[in-house]
């Protein structure tokens, strides 16, 4: 008997053992690796059914994906986290970022492990891949770009004797469509179908897409001075307070600019890629399509930013976690037709002049066509602030508080104090 | 025969910190003390250290300017501009939310309002709402194009008004925004205080002939000092601190209008990674909420009430 309870109970301990070994290797053999973003709930979720695609496909990786809803509060948490040491493994973040997380020694440089996968520079556009570049290094990989796009109202078009397969380019062209498209319906004496919209809010970047197209720049080449109060770029912003005040085919003191455009009170707006499956989402009743940017001055110049994985620095490198991490950016990166669905233009130049881009993704297509004239933002560590300086003067000279002369003098005085000496 | 009991010498340890001991209630605080300390004071004056030095989130070191930050802070338009704003949110609430608090307090005191539970609810139910939910509603109901304010207005014909886009309406939004969604918690308060009040005074005023309003000046209003100085204390204190509502509602537009310092000290120290600056900022600000605090003590807690 004695010698039956002793089998039993090496053979039970045995069990026991073997059934947390293998507990530990699945365990052990599963990277678990954080993943942080801020897209919007339009392109996020299908990020994050990108990522479930993933996690399935490759057992021994899983993706632990978490939005912060809102790109500005993303960044703010990630610069803290990385200085705590507690931020994700793997970030989806714009390229336009890389000079300010770069000063701060916040992303590991990954030039290495990008060459290893076989990407090179001359697979992607060039302005695209060399922002992902900071002082020779690279700390990202590049999986799109999504400049500013136009959209119109097809059928306002159409009403007002337009044609919708060939829609306004020039700024002449511009007023002409703008001032046909506006109109009072009820005859109240007031606006009830606006032109042309744009949003007055801070983050003007339809100001920053004009600022170069008259020759302006916002920033020296050194990134010591800042050049908005030249003439150029005076007149770049003269242009938009026109839009309200001389021409009248925009509202004035309007930040719901989408929503005038989806309820069709506004015929044409400008706006960047992402907004392309939330206009899908709204036919048939809005009957729309898209073109390049406007070209109101002389030179083509379109804003842009790039959608980019990068690894944040953590409190002790985990080269499993950096490998898994690597082998989910070059799955997402060499596959771009997949993520551009979600409303963007894929950064590979292969896949973005495919057949199969230009016949499933028509609207990114329109958009892409401008990838001559791709204008990304100037690469300092001062961005975010030249940024808001930059807003707060379009706001002032578009809500008529300052003239266009005015506003750029103000910003400009405001931005050369925390250049100089830093 | 009784057996002795037994008694225990005590040792050196035992006398020091033992029950008899001077020390020994604060034994028992020492566990918050430590936290108090760690989490509170080494912050605060690390914080003004951080204040003297050069350090942003680039550089290792800190290095020491002493008071630079503090003489250049006068020198800048933005940090003036919050101060402005944040002077004119603090006159602009204190006022109106305490006003406005202790008017409902006095409505709901009333011996003969029926339904008085459902009103209390209906006061203190915004204040149990998370900051993001109050300022996106009331951005959709302030909304310029499509708000439910404007929609209103236009259908009885008055003009409509782009509220968070228009200098000087924009920051009296987030005054309108803090008013309902704070004033609850002080008519709550106040309530308490006014219930606590002997009706045997009123009473006695009113065999001596005295009105209602003489009831309230000299017999409500004197009683309710301790609860209104803890009011206007707490109010001017978050008042000075007021953040959230201008961050999702107007972001500090438009230009820099509605821009406070609790938002200029996040974007500068979070934003722009300059860490002494905002600190200074910080120091400022705290120090102004001392000054006004102890002021306010000085002035309101010169009598004290008997009954």
């Amino acid at each position: 008997m004695s010698k039956i309870v002793k089998r039993v109970t090496i053979l039970s301990i045995g069990i026991a053992l073997l059934m947390l070994m293998l507990v530990g290797a699945s365990a052990q053999g599963k990277v678990t690796l954080r993943l942080w973003h801020g897209l919007g709930n339009v392109d996020g979720p299908y990020f994050h059914k990108l990522i479930e695609e993933f996690n399935q496909t490759h057992p021994e990786i899983d993706i632990q994906p978490r939005t912060w809803g809102d790109w500005g509060q993303f960044y703010d948490k990630l610069a803290i986290s990385i200085k705590v040491g507690t931020a994700s493994d793997i970030v989806t973040f714009h390229t336009s970022n890389i000079p300010r997380f770069a000063a701060i020694e916040g992303f590991y440089p990954i030039t290495q492990e990008i060459a290893e996968m076989g990407l090179k520079g001359e697979d992607f556009f060039e302005p695209t891949w060399q922002g992902t570049f900071y002082e020779g290094e690279q700390y990202a990989a590049p999986l799109d770009f999504h400049p500013q796009s136009m959209y119109y109202n097809v059928k306002h078009f159409r009403e007002a004797g337009l044609d919708p397969a060939n829609p306004p380019y020039t700024l002449e062209e511009y007023i002409a469509a703008g001032k046909k498209l506006t109109q009072d319906r009820d005859g109240d004496g007031k606006t009830d179908q606006w032109g042309y919209v744009f949003n007055m809010d801070t983050w003007a970047v339809q100001f920053w897409s004009t600022i170069p197209q008259y020759g302006g720049q916002v920033i020296d080449e050194d990134m010591w001075k800042c050049l908005l109060d030249s003439k150029e770029s005076i007149q770049a912003l003269q242009v938009w307070v026109d839009m309200v005040e001389k021409y009248g085919i925009s509202p004035a003191k309007c930040t719901e600019d989408m929503q005038l455009f989806i309820t069709q009170r506004a015929s044409m707006k400008s706006d960047g890629t992402w907004i392309l499956l939330g206009l899908k989402e709204q036919e048939p009743e809005l009957e729309w399509d898209n073109t390049v940017f406007p070209k109101f001055g002389v030179n083509p110049a379109v804003w842009v930013d790039s959608h980019a994985f990068g690894l944040p620095v953590q409190k002790k490198r985990d080269a499993e976690k950096i490998e898994a991490s690597l082998q989910f950016i070059e799955w997402m990166v060499t596959h771009p037709l997949r993520w551009v669905r979600a409303g963007h233009v894929p950064a590979n130049r292969e896949a973005a002049f495919s057949e199969e881009f230009r016949t499933e993704c028509p609207h990114q297509y329109n958009a892409s066509l401008q990838y001559a004239a791709l204008t990304y933002l100037p690469r300092t560590v001062h961005l975010r602030e030249i940024w808001s300086r930059l807003g707060t003067a379009f706001q002032s000279a578009t809500l008529g508080e300052l003239t266009a002369e005015e506003a750029l003098k103000k910003a400009t005085a405001e931005i050369d104090k925390f250049l100089d000496g830093r | 025969m009784k057996a002795k009991p037994k008694t225990r010498i005590k040792t050196g340890l035992e006398k020091s910190i033992g029950e008899n001991s001077v020390f020994y209630p604060y034994l028992y605080l020492l566990p918050y003390a430590l936290f108090f300390l760690i989490f509170w004071v080494y912050p605060l004056f690390d914080g003004f250290y951080v204040s003297l030095c050069r350090y942003d989130f680039a550089e290792t070191q800190r290095t020491f300017i002493a008071f630079k930050h503090y003489i250049s802070l006068p020198f800048d338009p933005l940090f003036r501009a919050s101060f402005i704003n944040t002077f004119i949110f603090v006159l602009e609430t204190t006022p109106l939310i305490i006003g406005v608090g202790l008017a409902f307090a006095l409505l709901l005191n009333l011996s003969f309002l029926k339904g008085k539970t459902v009103l209390r609810v209906l006061l203190i139910s915004p204040f149990m709402l998370s900051i993001a939910a109050v300022c996106m509603t009331w951005e959709w109901i302030l909304g310029s194009q499509f708000g439910l304010l404007n929609y209103y207005f236009s259908q009885l014909r008055l003009p409509t008004q782009t509220w968070l886009l228009e200098k000087g309406w924009s920051l009296f939004a987030v005054v309108l925004t803090t008013l309902w969604w704070t004033v609850g918690f002080n008519t709550i308060l106040f309530l308490a205080g006014l219930q606590e009040i002997p009706d045997v005074l009123h009473e006695a005023a009113k065999i001596d002939g005295a009105g209602r309003w003489s009831n309230f000046w000299y017999i409500t209003l004197p009683c309710l000092r301790p609860v209104l100085l803890f009011i206007i204390v707490m109010q001017i204190i978050a008042s000075f601190k007021i953040f959230g509502q201008v961050f999702i509602m107007t972001g500090g537009g438009p230009a820099e209008s509605s821009r406070v310092m609790v938002q200029h000290i996040y974007e500068t120290g979070f934003q722009y990674y300059r860490m002494g600056e905002a600190s200074a900022i910080a120091w400022v600000l705290f120090v102004i909420i001392m000054v006004f605090t102890l002021a306010q003590f000085k002035v309101l807690s010169k009598q004290t009430i008997e009954y």
